[in-house]
């Protein structure tokens, strides 16, 4: 047998006492779990005002449990010069200490955000419990402690409304943006994008409603959507997109990978065809001519057919199938032309990322565009070069049709 | 024959330690990628780094096979003579002592920024010079197994973190390879690469335990390309992922560690990631607190280097402690004096070895023809 000498047992005993990081101890009891972050102006100037929704752990109920007449969250907010200030004025409030990993979003009200935003977000990254990868929202025309007011009729939680938005909302439609702190970092530093955030809005609820459906006789007065996007420039808000022009923008990014474009029948005035894109690639190429750029935008997309209201005769008639491509092509450039216009002329914002085609390419040039980019950017030529491809038509080939 | 260190460590097994003190710099913390003007270069000071230290490492191991069985800080008493000798062999150990502290201090700090900033640094830094100690006085073959143990796992996960995160890279960041202040931008990048292959002067020390010492060279050779790939693999994907932002990142591979999410579902790894680089970082803290407690063994011509371990790993512990006052000094020292240090004291005792070795093959030609 090893005999263990009794001294060096005490001695590995003793250290145990000093291995375990006891100063970092946390008990899930007292800890406070901030599910939702939201940025504002203060009244006083300077000031920031922090809003967050902490959880409430006992009012949330699960399974077959009947449900608590309680919100599951706590909503506070506080002032501070500084984020931090107002995080740690946040603990003479909280009984319970805070904890930011498992906070999802940062809410941004629109006065903020125009003031910019470069100031609050530092404490995000630098932060070990925070997570890069969080969402950011631009209230559209509020506050962000106004939408944290908003609820959702499916979800107990908003925190958990606001992440199945993103997930139901990225692939499908792309008339919103859902970036992350990390994209909004990046395209602050990268030469010539300016960032995109996802810009979110009040929907008023109209308070007589039928309360069928609710499993409680209240109603929800204020709940939330993503629609468009926020514009940047530098780290502030200039200006909003729609979805058409939100969509304009990702087809240049190369970021649509889901989308719904409606285009006319190819051969009658009336009715529309729906056609869902499944897929797109997007290739920017910048052209020095002369010393002055020209931008030239490849987009490759790939759509099934998803609706029509006339007839068509799809089978057979490989004409109609090439017009339908040709008209999805237009659509395409239509709404990249509708983003380019209110970049170029409202916004004067290069959110497609053209000026850092052009770093990629002509770093050299870039480098003396650069100063000018803001002049230059506004007048700048851009050809759209689209490539439009119908894959399949659904489970019926033609249209029901009337005797 | 040697007789302080009665282990024998297989080829395999030096690789382990090769790759895992390599790489330990790059997954704790990774000065070089803070030093890098434009993310898409990155890579190429990687290369460059290596490439130079591939003749340092060839030096190494050609004055080891001169003298089979004979560690370095024996055959530097050879070379130079009794006196110089003595005096290159504290300059190694000394060496060795400072990059096990560095790395020490390392550790402490990773834990203290993510995981725990409340606990003391010091700590850290006195437990793990306690259970390094513990390791070093088992002897080097106890070291080695642990490092083949470790070695796959923390390729791994490192594997895990570089595939991973694919959702946020963007390749664009990969262009335009260009330099807005001149070639002179990667000489400091590249020479910190280099400087962290310095490292590889303990195979001095470990040459005359490896119980097949002509495929050394091959293996090491092995090893610095395992190292290559990873650097490149984990500097492009950093890229990708971190764009601009890549140099302003504490600890670049714990923040692409946090990004990790498999499924929805295997999130928030990054504890288990930093544990699995902490362990690496204790195997190369125990191999050159070995190296150094050997070297002294030697020098003092102690029948044992066991005696002297525990007050070698104090002395490490207070090394780490009074050296850097915080992060950002540890930093500093990492991306400057250390580099210029570093390299030049291994080329120098490189150079200067290799020149007593011809002068003394020289005159043993020339006595040979008398």
């Amino acid at each position: 047998m090893y005999r263990v000498k009794k001294p060096l047992l005490i001695i590995l005993l003793l250290t145990c006492v000093f291995t375990g990081g006891c100063w970092n101890r946390h008990e899930i009891q007292v800890l406070g779990f901030v599910i939702l972050a939201g940025l504002d102006t203060a009244r006083e100037p300077g000031t920031i005002m922090l809003s967050v929704h902490i959880a409430k752990p006992f009012a949330v109920t699960g399974g077959v449990q009947p449900p608590v007449q309680e919100r599951p969250f706590w909503l506070v907010n506080e002032t501070g010069r500084t984020v931090f200030e107002a995080i740690l004025k946040l603990g003479n409030e909280s009984p319970r200490q805070l904890v930011w990993g498992h906070n999802r979003f940062l809410i941004i009200g629109e006065e903020l955000a125009r003031q910019g935003v470069k100031d609050v977000i530092d404490w995000f990254f630098r932060n070990g419990g925070t997570r890069e990868n969080i969402h950011i929202l631009v209230v559209k025309g509020a506050r962000a402690e106004d939408m944290m007011q908003a609820e959702f009729e499916l979800e107990r939680i908003p925190e958990q409304g606001f992440h199945e938005l993103v997930d139901s909302t990225r692939n499908k439609a792309s008339n919103t943006f859902t970036p992350t702190l990390l994209e909004l970092g990046r395209d602050l530093e990268t030469e010539g994008i300016e960032p995109l955030a996802t810009r979110a809005e009040l929907v008023p609820r109209p308070t007589k409603q039928d309360i069928r459906g609710h499993l409680a006789d209240t109603v929800i007065p204020v709940s939330a959507r993503f629609w468009g996007s926020a514009a940047f420039k530098d780290d502030r808000l200039v200006g909003w997109l729609d979805d058409r022009q939100t969509r304009g923008v990702l087809w240049v990014r190369g970021k649509v990978k889901g989308a719904l474009l409606n285009i006319r029948h190819p051969l009658q005035d009336q009715g529309l065809v729906s056609l869902e894109v499944l897929s797109s690639k997007s290739e920017v190429i910048p052209e020095l001519v002369d010393g002055r750029p020209v931008i030239r935008v490849k987009i490759e997309a790939e759509a099934n057919f998803g609706e029509t209201q006339n007839y068509i005769e799809l089978v057979g008639s490989p004409e109609i199938w090439a017009s339908l491509e040709r008209r999805m092509a237009e659509a395409i450039r239509n709404e990249v032309k509708s983003a380019l216009n209110i970049a170029q002329n409202d916004l004067q914002s290069d959110v497609f990322g053209f000026g850092w085609a052009i770093y990629r390419k002509h770093p050299q040039e870039w480098m003396d565009m650069k100063e000018n980019w803001d002049e230059i950017f506004p007048t700048l030529e851009v050809q759209i070069d689209v490539r439009a491809k119908l894959q399949r038509s659904g489970m019926i080939l033609r249209k029901v049709r009337q005797k | 024959m040697n007789v302080l260190e009665p282990g024998k460590i297989s080829l395999s097994q030096v690789l382990a330690l090769l790759v895992i003190t390599r790489l330990v710099p790059v997954t704790l913390i990774c000065p070089t990628v803070n030093m890098v003007p434009n993310p898409a270069t990155a890579w190429l000071n990687d290369i460059i780094g290596t490439l130079i230290a591939i003749p340092m490492v060839l030096l190494i191991v050609y004055l080891n096979h001169r003298f089979p069985g004979k560690t370095m800080v024996e055959y530097a008493e050879v070379l130079l003579g009794p006196v110089a000798g003595k005096i290159a062999g504290t300059l190694i150990v000394f060496h060795f002592l400072m990059v096990a502290a560095y790395a020490l201090r390392t550790l402490g700090e990773v834990l203290a920024i993510a995981l725990m900033p409340e606990t003391p640094i010091i700590l850290f830094i006195i437990s793990t010079a306690f259970l390094v100690a513990v390791a070093v006085r088992n002897g080097l073959e106890v070291i080695a197994r642990f490092a083949t143990l470790l070695m796959p796992i923390m390729l791994g996960l490192l594997l895990l973190i570089l595939l991973t995160p694919s959702e946020f890279m963007d390749f664009r960041y990969l262009h335009p390879f260009f330099f807005s202040q001149g070639m002179s931008e990667l000489i400091w990048p590249s020479a910190s690469v280099l400087s962290f292959y310095t490292e590889f002067l303990v195979l001095g020390m470990l040459m005359p335990y490896i119980n097949r010492p002509s495929g050394t060279l091959r293996f090491c050779l092995g090893a610095i390309l395992l190292v290559l790939l990873l650097l490149m693999a984990q500097c492009l994907v950093m890229a990708a992922v971190f764009g601009p932002l890549i140099n302003s990142l504490t600890i670049p591979s714990l923040s692409l560690a946090r990004l990790v999410s498999l499924g929805m579902f295997f999130e928030r790894i990054e504890g288990v990631i930093q544990v699995i680089w902490n362990f690496a970082a204790g195997v190369k803290i125990a191999l050159f607190l070995w190296a150094s407690a050997l070297g002294v063994a030697q020098l003092a011509y102690l029948p044992s280097y066991r005696s002297i371990v525990y007050s070698l790993g104090a002395c490490l512990a207070v090394l780490c402690v009074f050296s850097y006052q915080n992060l950002i000094d540890l930093l500093n020292v990492l991306t400057g004096p250390m580099i210029i240090f570093s390299i030049s004291f291994l080329a120098v005792l490189l150079v200067v070895l290799y020149i007593a070795l011809a002068i003394k093959q020289a005159r043993k030609a020339g006595a040979g023809d008398v």
